[in-house]
């Protein structure tokens, strides 16, 4: 023990007591070890903790830099962006600094988002748009609310518009423009699908084919597909969906779901590639996991899995690596 | 100790301000103890930055009964251990204990002076300069801890060729140490 002491304090002097400690460290077992640390961590001072105020340092800007699992990230159009653009009126409450809304030159306010984050967005009018991932909203705050609701999506996002008769709401996407009065609808447009899909839940919506002749008026419960290539419509009656879509709300809940399972889950969500050797995981994969992961933060939803089980991931891009630790 | 009470009452609850005060109060106590036992700087770096994450990650369930020292205690422990056994177990430390204590026979140079994580990380790199067979034997004795038995199974050469191999090494390294 003495061995140990000397260790800890002024160091080993030869390589014969070196060997002397490695026998001695190999004869006690963790618990023993384990209260000559505690009784030696509460005997080290404030004082000797003083040369290393650096290094703590450090590592406290590390720690704060870690993502946190965040619910939804909320974002209120901001009074910082009406002085920025010279707005005497409209907008509400409190600056909250975001880093997916950006302003550009031309006085639009872009809405971004990356693969992995969701936002939800409260705009001058009261309407309230969730943003699903990798999408993107942009409107210009000077032009809102004059004549019509002017936005450009190109994405996924699910929308409440609030009710203006005398200012129609109007999003447009490249091929397509929709129009609506006030009403609640989910639409998907992404660049690199052949249709873009639109449902309603509630209200109506006009939509116009930029590329083509064709309209379409759905009601609700409705779900629209607009061929981006031919500029044509279709309309299939949808059985009772949701009232809001699943991304939308908060988190993914399991409750004794295998492992593998999750897996799936996650992919799905976050659209991204999950791949992971099932031989050497099959333990691991049968394993019934019980908990919640955020559905809007990838790594947070990784590193709480990491947690709980002795695996390790990596990302790249759209796909996700998860391997069991050594 | 009065204070320490009422802010993990606040931490439990999800106060930054309170994991800010402990951690205020208790990083760098916690750094040189690591210190202490693991002798690395980037050991300790780990574990104080692993426990106090996890100290903010899992504040819901803390144990406000227990004094702070022996939470944090509990999410190091594990970590230090292996560190620690980890630490006295290695080629590399074996090296620094004679580096620190002037053992080299040609030294006329200061010594002792050279951090242990510096050390071995001049260690790892020397491996990839060694001639083939003496790269092998000193990266399995290294990285892997295999003992000499193991070694000479596994490149098909006798036990005392890999002990004449690894101490050929050995005193190419300690040449470059002082350099």
């Amino acid at each position: 023990m003495d061995l140990i002491k000397k260790h800890i304090q002024e160091g080993l002097n030869s390589t014969e007591e070196l060997d002397k400690l490695r026998k001695l460290n190999h004869s006690l077992d963790d618990k023993t070890l384990a209260k000559m640390m505690f009784e030696s961590f509460e005997n080290t001072t404030e004082s000797e903790g003083e040369a290393f105020s650096e290094d703590t340092l450090r590592i406290y800007s590390r720690i704060k830099n870690e993502k946190k699992p965040a619910k939804f990230s909320f974002i209120k159009i901001a009074l910082k962006y009406a002085a920025m653009l010279l707005i005497p009126i409209l907008l509400l409450t409190t600056i909250h600094f975001y880093r997916q809304v950006r302003v550009i030159e031309d006085g639009n306010i872009d809405v971004v988002t990356h693969q992995g984050e969701r936002v939800r967005v409260l705009l001058p009018d009261g309407t309230h748009v969730f943003l699903n991932a990798s999408s993107r909203l942009r409107y210009n705050p000077l032009d809102f609310n004059k004549n019509k609701r002017n936005l450009f999506l190109e994405g996924e996002a699910f929308f409440e518009v609030a009710k203006d008769k005398d200012h129609p709401f109007i999003l447009s996407m490249t091929t397509m423009k929709l129009t609506v009065l006030g009403t609640k609808f989910s639409i998907v447009s992404r660049f690199e699908k052949k249709n873009i899909e639109v449902y309603l839940n509630e209200g109506s919506v006009l939509l116009n084919s930029k590329i083509s002749n064709d309209r379409q008026i759905i009601k609700p419960t409705e779900k629209a597909f607009f061929n981006t290539k031919t500029g044509k419509f279709t309309v299939k009656k949808v059985i009772a969906n949701k009232r809001y879509p699943d991304w939308t709300q908060g988190n993914m809940v399991f409750r004794r779901i295998p492992l593998k399972k999750v897996f799936n889950s996650l992919s799905e969500n976050y659209n991204v590639d999950i791949s992971f050797d099932e031989n050497k995981m099959s333990s691991l994969l049968n394993d019934l996991f019980v908990g919640t992961l955020p559905n809007n933060d990838l790594d947070a939803a990784m590193k709480v899995l990491e947690e709980v089980y002795p695996i390790h991931y990596s990302q790249d891009r759209h796909n996700l690596l998860i391997e069991k630790n050594k | 100790m009065e204070d320490d009470s009422k802010y993990l009452n606040l931490l439990k609850l999800g106060s930054e301000r309170a994991f800010d005060y402990f951690y205020e109060k208790y990083s760098k106590r916690m750094f040189a103890f690591c210190m202490k036992w693991t002798k690395s700087r980037s050991a300790s770096e780990d574990i104080v930055q692993d426990t106090f994450v996890k100290l903010w990650t899992s504040h819901e369930k803390i144990k406000t009964e227990y004094p702070i020292m022996i939470l944090l205690f509990n999410i190091a422990r594990n970590k230090l251990i292996d560190r620690y056994r980890k630490t006295v177990d290695s080629i590399c430390f074996e090296e620094f204990i004679q580096y620190s204590n002037e053992k080299y026979i040609d030294s006329n140079l200061p010594s002792g002076k050279i951090e242990y994580d510096e050390l071995c990380e001049k260690i790892n790199s020397f491996g990839k300069r060694l001639p083939r067979t003496q790269q092998q034997v000193f990266n399995y004795r290294i990285f892997q801890q295999k003992s000499n038995k193991e070694i000479a199974k596994l490149l098909n050469l006798s036990e005392q060729t890999i002990k004449n191999q690894f101490s050929l090494a050995l005193k190419s390294l300690r040449k470059k140490l002082l350099l």
